[in-house]
Formats: structure tokens, C-alpha cells, sequence
């Protein structure tokens, strides 16, 4: 971890290697401020931080003076600098690429532009078919299109937001294959695309209602338990009651089914419950709910107290990211912000939950998903 | 680039294959030569593991402690008709376990399913290891059935880990096989395979197109039939007819039932190329009160064996149909048929395939070792960024979830190409409800299977039908599962990552895998031990040979007496220490063995 060398050791070494690597460009790890030309992205998928402009200029097949000029529009888009490393590396292990995002920027675009009129286009522009194209047209078309939009394509690789957008692609693209090449669908399809180029909404069907839960205020959390049963489980509460057994008996019986199939000898309790499963399922409450990860109850003291307990000033979040452990105690913390929230949620307590978010956006302010969250639960708050 | 090994981890064997560097598909052998490796394990009473042909040689004499046709109870609870009926049938024994999952009992101890799988699974990577040594061999893919559940899975997937692999993804047998077939050509074809194996069946239809793409059209299968239902007719029909005659029941005898099971397969496999074969089972059983041995003798023919079984071909026969039907294809727009499983050797069934779909079907792939090399050929093309070969595969069971009225709704449909996603809209149920629950089902055959769930709460009172929940379902490309539920009116979200559960507990899977490490170790050890005891060997028998010539030689002198004696001595220190199997002593020895060796070799060269 990060705490190893300690930062003055980091510092330092950054500091010899910047000195050898001024006139080297290297990648900073933002999205470009300005549109870039297709020619502009490879170059910038080429900069590793190596390679100087000549070598660039080899790979590009253009003249150093072309380049240098490219490199300067990149400079420009805050996507290439020229500058020693920033004095606070994260971590010496960084991605090579300076990017968390393993696609080439050319590819990237491609999927950006795709995804943009994934929604507005019909499934032959999709496919890039003519409306009287063959099935033959049709086959050929998605065969060509759909494997560079599956994410076998980009095995183990970080894709980033990216990996939702490529599925999306190819979702949509076999979708398109699917009902073009059957008789009947394609009919339909043909029929539906000519009526809502008359109309604009066609009538929403009404919405099927859902196996519910009528829960006042308070909502029981034993019946969040996950279904243990055998029999369908159905929406009632109690919605899992096993007939000849209770719960306690079924979690006695359990328990001593785990104690006997463990292969440590009885006459060890002490070794035998840190091995055999049946010790850390007693200690677990049979009524924990799935949905609030554990983490809010096993560290300590009780999470719901903690938010309105701790005020923690940005200056105390500041030496926890940077100062030895940082991000571990930082993750752990960020758990248990989340999981209180999501506990506050399900209780109906949004200005909890609110303050909660936020404490977890402040640790996370990257996290789009938490700002969301936050912002939402202040809405339900009436917190401005 | 690192290897993968492909794995077909059976119900009755298991083999292993690789893709070579000039990318050629190679199945390894084992140790004796064998490509396929029995999917069977045992303890012998001295607790020694046994995987495979020594543990299926051993079968008879130790029944209770053999298990075999581990794949049909792996990912099932312990409260369900197949882990019933297998209870019901074979010589080891069953228990429940504290997941509600199935243990397996053996000397005294306790093994999950998922453990038993890892040990065959761990023999397959030592096969592929010894073949390649000084490699080690950690990535896999290993395949199931087509129609396996995600609980069956994700048990599988367990077992891997539990055997030290990473597995990098799971795929559907039949696709494996097509990826076999279609490998390196480029055709543009359809094609159906029928996989009838030692437990299940599966029926797909593939479409290949040029440059390496090939799209399942439709699958379906059923995971409990196989070569094993094909032999339990045999089995009872040789006990029935055996109690007609003698009035002796064998079914309570252990001993006498994996007689018969083996006998059963026997002469399946006779019958695949012969019209009539015997049983014979001398001394099956003693009897009566002056324990009589009674012998089973039977002659079996091609015909009767095929009327008992005629109810198993049909069943195959209807998933065939009802997968065409699914593809939305008649019988003549299916370009070749591929045969794969042991059991597709029977001619009967050869001949109800070729009916269905109205060809003969293509002999140019091996039905046993098909799925292994499928397997290694995805594993190279996931990690070669050079192989453009790509798989778009489909969910072989609809998702959805379960609304008012245990009613199953579905949002992802059986057959659909995987990654995908499917939203739908629905609505409160009752006056004043505040919160909904998501229960995310999987439909298998006509039973709902439950995923996972989760709460969707802060909904506004109001009147029912008012309230909108938006939920959407996602498949990844690893088949994972994702639900997420928004209320429309708060845009309050709630979701989940559908985490299948095994039936183990992730502390129990790193248990059993710190256990089989262990074994890895011990294993190795005495493999090392082993091929240090057989050098020992050779170099004393070497010496021993030589021995008589050179006491002529040398005896004459003093010195030369000497040295004999010194020989004599390391020779009977060798051998103690082999006795002992105390490994560093013979390391020792084999040290001046080599060097006494060298010492005759040059005495016995002397120029005379």
C-alpha cells in the first residue's frame, strides 16, 4: 500500500525522474477541454510518456513540426503536458497510460457517437441497411458491426463507463439483427416505424402491478432476508414461513449440520470457530438485511449515531486521503456512509441520509453515482 | 502468451485440452496415456486421494467411499427430486448440508460437491501440467451444460477456485463443441449440435459466419438425461429379471450394484457396435442360509436395451424439436448436424437425431474431446487480442420477476444474445403502498427459480396503479445479473448485483481452497518423492547388473575389496531409504549411487 514508502520518499523520486523527462509528453488522466481531430486522438493514444516527438513523428507519419504543432493543441486541450509529474503522485503503480480507461481514443469516440443517436435512430440506420435490404444484407451487416461492440473483444480490460455503452451497442445492434431478419417481426416493425412517423406517442400500455410489500412506516426488516425456502416465495408477510420448522430450529439444525461436517476435531473449540462456518453465522442476526452492507454494523459503533456524531472538517478528510493509510480507512469509511445511508433510506429518514450521501460525497467526489444519490436525497430533505 | 486450459468437466469423464502456440488444438493425455479421465473420486483407507482411472479401478472393492456423477448434485439443494433420486442410486453416502446443500460423505468426513469437482478439476490442471512441465497452468475455461442454472454456475465456478484456477469464464458445452468444429474455417453455415453426455443433454443451434463469429440461435436441454439413465435402465432391468429368478434382491448389496453399474455401461458400449453382448457377473451375491453364490449371466441385445431406453430417446427427440421451433428454422435449413458425448455412439440415437433433422449427421469431430478443445479455443480467443474468433451466446433461461399474484413477468426471454438489457414499467398494487419488492426470478422449464430481491421503500401514498417503478434487467457478458428499480415520480433507485449463491459461504470456498493448496503441495511432494525413488532404483539395479564383472575385475586386490564393500553398503543404505521414503536420505544416497555408478562403467571399459 501507499504507506510503505511514505511521501517524502515518493517526492523525491519523482523529482530526479521530471528532471530527464521535460521535453517527453505525457497524458494527463482528463477528458479533452476541445473537440479533437480523429488524427489528433491516435496521436494522443500514441503519448506514453516515452516517446519523444520525433518517435511520435515516426508513428504518425508526419514531419516534427506537424507534430509539435498537434502536441500544442493537445497542450491546449489539457490532455498532454509538458511539465515534471505533479509533486503528489497517488500511488507508484499507476496505470501506464495515465488513464483508467484501456480504449483507444478513436474507438472511444466511435462509441460516443454511436451511443448519441443509439436512441434516435431506426434499426436499419442502425445497422447501416437500406429498408429493402435482403436478409442476406442484413446478416452480412450485423456480422460486420456487432463483434466490435462485444465486450469479449476488450477481455479484463478497464473500460469504464465505456463497457455499459458497448453493451448497449450491441444490445441494440442484435435487437435490430433479430427482428429485421425474422419474417413476421420485421413486418411488424415495418408497420410500427410507419405509424410513429404519423404519430408521434403511441399508447403506453398500462403497467402490471408488482408483488408488493404493504409497509407502513417502520418496514419489518426480517422479511428482507433473502428466501431460504424451497417454495415460491410470494409477497405476503411473512413471506418465507416454513411450515414444521421456525426459523430458530432451522438455524439450530443448520448450525449443527456445519459443526458436524467440519473436519476440525470437536475437541477444539477454539481453533474450530475460526474455521467452521457455523460460528460466523450465529453471530450474524438472522434478521440482517442484505441491502445495508455489514460493514455499519461491524465497525464499532453504530453508524446511524456516527453521521450525526461526526462533523469531520475537510482538514481531517485531507489527512486521511494522504496520510499513510489513507485509503483504506478512507473506503471503510466511505462503506459506512453509504451503508447508513441506504439503512436512513429504507427507514424514510432522507435528512439522514442526506447528510450521509454527502459525507460520502466528500470522500468520493469523483463518484457520480454518490453525487447523484446526494443530491436526490437532499432534494427529499428540503435541504437547499 | 499464457496458456489456457480448457476443461470439460463431466458427469462420467473429463478431459483437458490447449491451444498450441501455432494455435493448433491439442487434448492431453494422462498419465496412462488416456485422453479422457474418469470423473470419479475416492479415499482409500489410508486416506489416500484417488482421482480418475485408479479411483474407478478401485470402485468395487471400496464402493462406499468412491463417488462418481458429483456434476448431477453440484449447484442443487439438498430438498430437490434430482439430489432425491440420485440418493437413491448410488453406492456413497449423501447427507444434507448446513446450506441446504448436498455433502458428501467419505471416511468419516464431510466434502461439499463443489470440493469433489475441484479434486477432478485439480487432476485435470496436473494432467496439463505434467504434459507441459515447469508450466504452471492457472487459467481455465471450463465448461457446463447449456441448460444449467446460475446456481449450477456459479458451483462450478467455485469449484475451480476451490482447485486454484481462475476461471475466466464458464461456457455451454454444445457452444464449445461448435467452436470446435467452426475453428479456423470459415464457412458461413448453421449448424445443430446434439450433446448427449454421461448426464445431460443439450440441444443448440448455431449460426457461423465468416471471419470467426458464431451466434447461438436457440438451446435447450435437460440437465438429468444421460449415458447414467440409459445404464440405470439396464441395472434394473438385470436386478428385476435377477429377482424373478432367484427372488434375491441385489439393490441392498454395495458391492453388487457397482458391479452391475459397471457392467451396465459395459455392455451399453458393447452394444454400439455389436447387435448382442453378454452380462456376466460370476459370484454376485451369497445367499440363503448356507450362503450360496449366485451368479448373474445374462445375454443382452441391441433391441431390448433400445425398448427400455425408448422413452430417453424421445425425450431427446421432442428438445430437438422444440429447439427448432425456438430458432424459428425448419429441419432443412440446418446445414450440418454435430454429434457430441459418449452416448451419441449408440446407434439408436444417431438414428432418432438424423430423423429430427432429417440428415446424417457430421462424423468429423471426436465426441468425447470436442468440448475441451471448444473450451481452450475461447480461452485463447478472450485473451489473444490477435483472434478475432468471437462468441455471442444466449441465456438459456428467461428472467423476470414475480408480481402480484406469484404471477412471473418477463423481461429477458429465453434464447436472448447475451449482453442485454430490458426495462419495463409496472405498478403499485395495493392502496397506500410505500414500498415494493423485487424479486428477481429465473424461469427453468415451469419452475421459477429466485436469484435475489431487494426493496424499493419511499414510494408516495397513493391510490393503487398511480405509483410507476421502472425496472431494469441486464445481462453482462460474464452472465452476470444486474436489477435496478427507480420510481419514476422521486427517481428514488434501488439495485442489485444478482450474486448467485453456490450453497457454500465465501469463507467455506476459501477454507476448502487453503485445504486443497495443501493437497496440491502434498501431492507434488510426493510426486517429487516418487521420481526420486525411481531414479534410485535404476541407478542400484544398474550398479547390481554391473556388479559380477566388475567383482572380477577388482577382487583381486585389496583396495578393489574395499570399494565392493563400500558399493554394498550404499546399495542397502538406498534401499532402507526407500523403505522409509525419506526423501532427502535418498536424494543423499542417489548422490553416490551416481558416482559408484560411473566408477563400474569405467572399471568395466578398462582397455584389456
Amino acid at each position: 500500500m501507499a504507506s510503505s514508502g511514505g511521501p517524502f520518499k515518493l517526492g523525491s523520486d519523482t523529482q530526479t525522474m521530471g528532471s530527464s523527462m521535460l521535453s517527453i509528453p505525457r497524458r494527463l488522466s482528463v477528458e479533452p477541454r476541445l473537440t479533437l481531430t480523429t488524427a489528433e486522438l491516435h496521436l494522443l493514444d500514441c503519448v506514453d510518456g516515452s516517446l519523444g516527438a520525433e518517435d511520435l513523428a515516426f508513428i504518425c507519419g508526419r514531419s516534427v513540426a506537424e507534430v509539435a504543432q498537434m502536441l500544442a493543441r493537445l497542450v491546449e486541450a489539457k490532455v498532454v503536458s509538458f511539465e515534471a509529474k505533479a509533486p503528489i503522485p497517488v500511488l507508484s503503480a499507476a496505470p501506464k497510460f495515465g488513464d483508467e480507461i484501456e480504449l483507444a481514443l478513436t474507438f472511444r469516440a466511435e462509441i460516443d457517437s454511436i451511443s448519441a443517436r443509439l436512441e434516435s435512430e431506426d434499426s436499419y440506420q442502425l445497422l447501416g441497411v437500406a429498408r429493402g435490404a435482403t436478409k442476406e444484407d442484413i446478416r452480412a451487416a450485423y456480422y460486420r458491426l456487432a463483434p466490435r461492440f462485444h465486450p469479449d473483444r476488450h477481455f479484463r480490460k478497464k473500460l469504464g463507463h465505456y463497457k455499459q455503452k458497448i453493451e448497449g451497442i450491441f444490445a441494440k445492434l442484435t435487437k435490430a439483427h433479430d427482428t429485421l431478419r425474422s419474417d413476421e417481426l420485421r413486418r411488424l416493425y415495418d408497420a410500427t416505424l410507419l405509424r410513429s412517423s404519423r404519430s408521434v406517442s403511441p399508447a403506453a400500455p398500462a403497467a402490471p402491478p408488482i408483488a408488493a410489500v404493504a409497509a407502513p412506516s417502520g418496514f419489518p426488516r426480517a422479511s428482507v432476508r433473502p428466501a431460504v425456502g424451497t417454495g415460491t416465495p410470494s409477497g405476503s408477510v411473512p413471506p418465507f414461513a416454513v411450515a414444521q420448522e421456525t426459523e430458530e430450529q432451522r438455524h439450530l439444525r443448520r448450525d449443527a449440520l456445519a459443526r458436524k461436517m467440519s473436519r476440525i476435531p470437536q475437541s477444539a473449540p477454539g481453533t474450530a470457530s475460526s474455521r467452521a462456518p457455523a460460528a460466523s453465522r450465529s453471530d450474524d442476526p438472522p434478521d440482517s438485511t442484505p441491502s445495508a452492507p455489514s460493514c455499519a454494523a461491524d465497525a464499532g459503533a453504530p453508524a446511524y449515531e456516527k453521521v450525526k456524531g461526526v462533523r469531520s472538517s475537510d482538514a481531517e478528510i485531507f489527512r486521511e486521503r494522504f496520510e499513510g493509510v489513507g485509503n483504506e480507512v478512507r473506503d471503510r469509511r466511505l462503506a459506512r456512509y453509504l451503508a447508513t445511508g441506504e439503512d436512513a433510506v429504507n427507514l424514510g429518514d432522507y435528512r439522514t441520509a442526506a447528510a450521509a450521501y454527502a459525507q460520502a460525497l466528500k470522500l468520493a467526489p469523483e463518484n457520480q453515482e454518490i453525487a447523484l444519490r446526494a443530491k436526490q436525497m437532499a432534494n427529499l430533505a428540503g435541504i437547499p | 502468451m499464457e496458456r489456457v486450459i480448457g476443461i470439460d468437466l463431466g458427469t462420467t469423464n473429463s478431459c483437458v485440452a490447449v491451444i498450441d502456440v501455432d494455435g493448433v488444438p491439442q487434448v492431453i493425455p494422462n498419465r496412462g496415456g488416456y485422453k479422457t479421465t474418469p470423473s470419479i473420486v475416492a479415499i482409500t483407507e489410508g486416506g489416500r486421494r484417488l482421482v480418475g482411472h485408479i479411483a474407478k479401478r478401485q470402485s468395487i472393492t471400496n464402493a462406499e467411499n468412491t463417488v462418481y456423477t458429483v456434476k448431477r448434485l453440484i449447484g442443487r439443494k439438498w430438498d430437490s427430486d434430482p439430489v432425491r433420486s440420485v440418493c437413491g442410486t448410488v453406492s456413497f453416502t449423501v447427507e444434507e448440508g448446513p446450506h441446504e446443500d448436498v455433502r458428501i460423505k467419505l471416511r468419516d468426513a464431510y466434502y461439499s460437491v463443489q470440493e469433489i469437482s475441484a479434486m477432478i478439476l485439480q487432476e485435470m490442471k496436473l494432467v496439463a501440467e505434467e504434459f507441459f512441465p515447469g508450466e504452471v497452468l492457472n487459467r481455465a475455461v471450463i465448461t457446463v451444460p447449456a441448460y444449467f442454472n446460475d446456481a449450477q454456475r456459479q458451483a462450478t465456478k467455485d469449484a475451480g477456485q476451490i482447485a486454484g484456477l481462475d476461471v475466466i469464464r464458464i461456457i455451454n458445452e454444445p457452444t464449445a463443441a461448435a467452436l470446435a468444429y467452426g475453428y479456423g474455417k470459415s464457412m458461413n453455415k448453421v449448424i445443430a449440435v446434439f450433446d448427449l453426455g454421461g448426464g445431460t443433454f443439450d440441444v443448440s443451434i448455431l449460426e457461423i459466419s465468416e471471419g470467426g463469429v458464431f451466434k447461438v440461435i436457440a438451446t435447450a436441454g435437460d440437465t438429468f438425461l444421460g449415458g447414467e439413465d440409459f445404464d440405470h435402465r439396464i441395472m434394473d432391468w438385470l436386478i428385476d429379471g435377477f429377482k424373478v429368478e432367484h427372488g434375491v434382491d441385489l439393490r441392498a448389496d454395495r458391492m453388487a450394484l457397482q458391479r452391475l453399474r459397471d457392467a451396465a455401461e459395459k455392455v451399453k458400449c458393447e452394444l454400439s457396435s455389436v447387435s448382442e453382448a453378454d452380462v456376466n457377473l460370476p459370484f454376485i451375491i451369497s445367499h440363503g442360509p448356507d450362503n450360496t453364490s449366485l451368479h448373474l449371466q445374462k445375454p443382452v441385445d441391441r433391441e431390448t436395451v433400445e425398448k427400455l431406453c425408448i422413452d430417453l430417446i424421445e425425450r431427446c427427440r421432442e428438445l430437438c424439436r422444440s429447439t427448432l421451433k425456438d430458432a424459428h428454422l425448419t429441419a432443412s435449413q440446418i446445414d450440418e448436424v454435430v454429434l457430441v458425448g459418449g452416448m451419441t455412439r449408440m446407434p439408436a440415437v444417431q438414428k432418432a437425431c438424423a430423423e429430427v433433422f432429417v440428415r446424417e449427421p457430421s462424423k468429423g469431430v471426436h465426441p468425447d474431446e470436442v468440448v475441451a478443445i471448444g473450451a481452450a479455443i475461447q480461452g485463447k480467443a478472450l485473451l489473444d487480442e490477435q483472434e478475432d474468433l468471437i462468441l455471442l451466446d444466449v441465456t438459456p433461461h428467461a428472467l423476470g420477476l414475480l408480481t402480484a399474484g406469484n404471477h412471473f413477468d418477463e423481461l429477458i426471454g429465453q434464447n436472448t444474445t447475451v449482453p442485454t438489457s430490458a426495462t419495463k414499467t409496472f405498478t403499485t398494487s395495493r392502496d397506500n403502498q410505500t414500498a415494493v419488492k423485487i424479486l428477481v426470478m429465473q424461469r427453468e422449464s415451469d419452475e421459477n427459480q429466485l436469484l435475489g430481491e431487494f426493496l424499493l421503500t419511499g414510494l408516495r401514498s397513493a391510490t393503487k396503479g398511480q405509483i410507476e417503478i421502472e425496472v431494469t434487467f441486464s445481462i453482462d457478458s460474464d452472465g452476470i445479473v444486474s436489477v435496478f428499480a427507480k420510481d419514476c415520480e422521486t427517481g428514488l433507485e434501488q439495485s442489485i448485483q444478482v450474486t448467485s449463491s453456490s450453497g457454500l459461504t465465501a469463507e467455506e470456498v476459501s477454507q476448502m481452497m487453503a485445504s486443497a493448496e495443501e493437497y496440491m503441495i502434498e501431492r507434488k511432494g510426493s510426486d517429487e518423492l516418487e521420481g526420486v525413488r525411481q531414479n534410485a532404483e535404476k541407478l542400484s539395479a544398474d550398479i547390481e547388473k554391473l556388479f559380477p564383472q566388475v567383482e572380477a575385475l577388482v577382487a583381486s586386490s585389496d583396495f578393489g575389496r574395499e570399494a565392493l564393500g563400500k558399493a554394498r553398503e550404499v546399495l542397502a543404505n538406498t534401499k532402507e531409504a526407500i523403505e522409509k521414503s525419506d526423501l532427502a536420505l535418498i536424494k543423499e544416497h542417489s548422490e553416490a549411487l551416481s558416482r559408484t555408478l560411473k566408477m563400474f562403467k569405467g572399471v568395466v571399459s578398462r582397455p584389456t
